[in-house]
């Protein structure tokens, strides 16, 4: 199949025919001939992928054909060949943005065949880190990799566009498993920045004494081995995005040097004296509240202040139920197309069981939970048994279990939980126990449990 | 055929490739080259512009240089060296023009030979 297109722009007929012939022995070239530039700018039309221009030409030199050919068509690559070997021809040409300057001489069709094999494997890489930057957009397409329909969700999406849309800082809060870097992740990915780089640091998982030299980055002889110069993580994030991952672990020395930077928008590395200037978005995630952290003295309240920006927060899941079931058959199809095997269904029986957890681990737990049921599934079918809840849920049993307590008590505790569970709603509850709602409304009412 | 003769030789051009109709294209084509050369050579002997005549010698020396013809190379050189037309430069361009002159009915018998 003939794909690359190449024009050989040439008034020697000999030589031309000559490239020509040798080209055209790989049946992936459509080469032509062209004897003149006014010929070649006329043919431009036809969207050649590399153009071959001699120096000598008579209608035009090739630096003029050259200005010419860029300017109808920026990106094409060009390959000057000239009789003429004058090294500063060479090197302007060069500069200009030429592909590669050949000398007519007994090598050239050789080294023309090798130039285009080399541009060609150039070209292949960039299409493939556009294509691999698409499918990264992609994937950060939130509207399918953050799974859920809840009305609590769809106020996050609605922060997400907003973050999106502009330079703000972002905060992000919530429990654990709910999904921070993912929501950092598609604030990247869908801001005009999302062609730059994305640097995530959790701030939890480096040891204190490093935390400095990783983020600010050191000159070679800093300190005691310091080898070689090393780029800070906030260098590795200009003019994209950092993302500091529990930030409320964050030592307060640390704390005010990330302040004087976002405030100065330049930093110094380790051991070093030239300022270098920065320019990113920052993105921050903690579990923690930080209000509280900065009553407590724990977090400087002006880089609070600094850092707050648009505040994300995350619904745990257990108040996004509603959801729960879309996450489920989101996690499964995963597993199932990551393994390669046949679709997995959940009983309904194994629903009504998935809902009754509380998920303290959230997300993460959750599909910890279905990847576990999915392994211990036979015939396709997820069924109760196969469903382990992993935070320790069965351990408060056998504690509460274990404590003595009568029997009104024990029917106390349930009672009051499952309100808790259910919103205070008596009949849900009164069916989920089968027992009578007045029984419920007796308690209530004698202030023997409290509604929440 | 041969690839080599005395005068010049097409052994870059077998090198390049075993297709015959290939190889009797470029003779042929350089058969016309050498015959719009001599012209060029001649018109540049009354005229005396050095600017043209380098022009000519850019032009024909990647073609002149592959057939290997005898003698051509270091007129050639010489050539692109002159800073002004004098009688060196006179002596080289009719020299060049002879040689032209000289390979061209051989080129062609060649190709008759070919095309038997």
């Amino acid at each position: 199949m003939l794909d690359f297109k190449i024009f050989i722009v040439e008034d020697d007929k000999w030589y031309g025919n000559l490239l020509q012939h040798y080209l055209s022995q790989n049946p992936d070239y459509e080469v032509t001939l062209i004897g003149s530039g006014k010929e070649c700018l006329a043919q431009l039309h036809r969207k050649p992928d590399l153009i071959t221009i001699d120096f000598g030409l008579p209608d035009m030199n090739g630096e003029e054909l050259y200005r010419k050919i860029k300017q109808a068509q920026p990106n094409v690559p060009v390959i000057i060949i000239s009789a003429q070997e004058k090294i500063t021809t060479a090197v302007d040409l060069l500069k200009m943005g030429a592909e590669d300057y050949l000398v007519k001489d007994e090598n050239t069709q050789q080294l023309l065949w090798k130039a285009i094999i080399r541009l060609r494997e150039n070209q292949s890489l960039k299409n493939e880190i556009t294509q691999l930057k698409a499918e990264l957009k992609t994937r950060y397409d939130y509207s399918t990799s953050i799974v859920g329909k809840s009305p609590a969700l769809q106020a996050v999406f609605r922060l997400i566009d907003k973050a999106a849309g502009s330079m703000i800082n972002v905060s992000i809060t919530g429990e654990t498993g709910t999904g921070k870097e993912l929501v950092a992740k598609a604030v990247h990915y869908n801001s005009a920045r999302s062609g730059q780089p994305y640097v995530a640091v959790n701030m939890a998982a480096i040891p204190r004494e490093l935390v400095e030299s990783e983020l600010f980055g050191y000159e070679k002889g800093a300190f005691t081995g310091a080898q070689n110069r090393k780029t800070g993580r906030f260098e590795e994030a200009n003019g994209g995005t950092l993302f500091l991952d529990e930030i409320g672990e964050m030592d307060l020395n640390i704390q005010s040097k990330l302040l004087r930077v976002l405030q100065e928008k330049e930093l110094i590395r380790l051991g070093g004296n030239s300022k270098i200037k920065l320019d990113f978005r920052l993105v921050v995630a903690t579990h923690k509240n930080l209000a509280d952290e900065v009553k407590k003295g724990n977090f400087r309240e002006d880089l609070y202040y600094r850092i707050v920006g648009l505040p994300i927060a995350l619904p745990p899941l257990r108040d996004r139920k509603d959801d729960l079931l879309l996450l489920t058959q989101f996690f499964l199809s995963n597993y199932c197309k990551d393994n390669r095997i046949p679709e997995i269904k959940v009983s309904p029986a194994s629903r009504e069981k998935l809902l009754t957890y509380n998920y303290p681990g959230n997300i993460r737990e959750l599909k910890s939970v279905i990847e576990l049921a999915a392994v211990m599934s036979e015939n396709n079918i997820i069924e109760p048994d196969d469903i382990t809840f992993l935070s320790g849920n069965n351990h408060d049993v056998d504690t509460v279990l274990n404590t003595e307590l009568t029997l009104r008590e024990y029917t106390r505790l349930i009672i009051r939980n499952y309100l808790k569970r259910y919103n205070d709603n008596v009949l849900l509850v009164a069916e989920k126990l089968d027992i009578g709602k007045s029984t419920i409304y007796k308690m209530l009412q004698t202030g023997e449990i409290e509604g929440a | 055929m041969r690839a080599n003769h005395a005068l010049y030789s097409y052994n870059y051009l077998y090198k390049i490739s075993d297709n015959q109709a290939f190889i009797d294209k470029m003779i042929s084509l350089f058969i016309n080259s050498v015959t719009e050369y001599t012209g060029d050579l001649q018109q540049l002997q009354v005229t005396k512009v050095l600017h043209d005549l380098k022009r000519t010698v850019h032009k024909l020396k990647p073609s002149v240089l592959s057939m290997e013809v005898a003698g051509a190379k270091e007129i050639i050189l010489k050539l692109e060296e002159a800073g002004k037309w004098n009688e060196e430069v006179e002596r080289l361009v009719e020299q060049l023009k002879v040689i032209f002159q000289q390979i061209k009915p051989m080129m062609e018998e060649d190709l008759i030979q070919l095309n038997k």
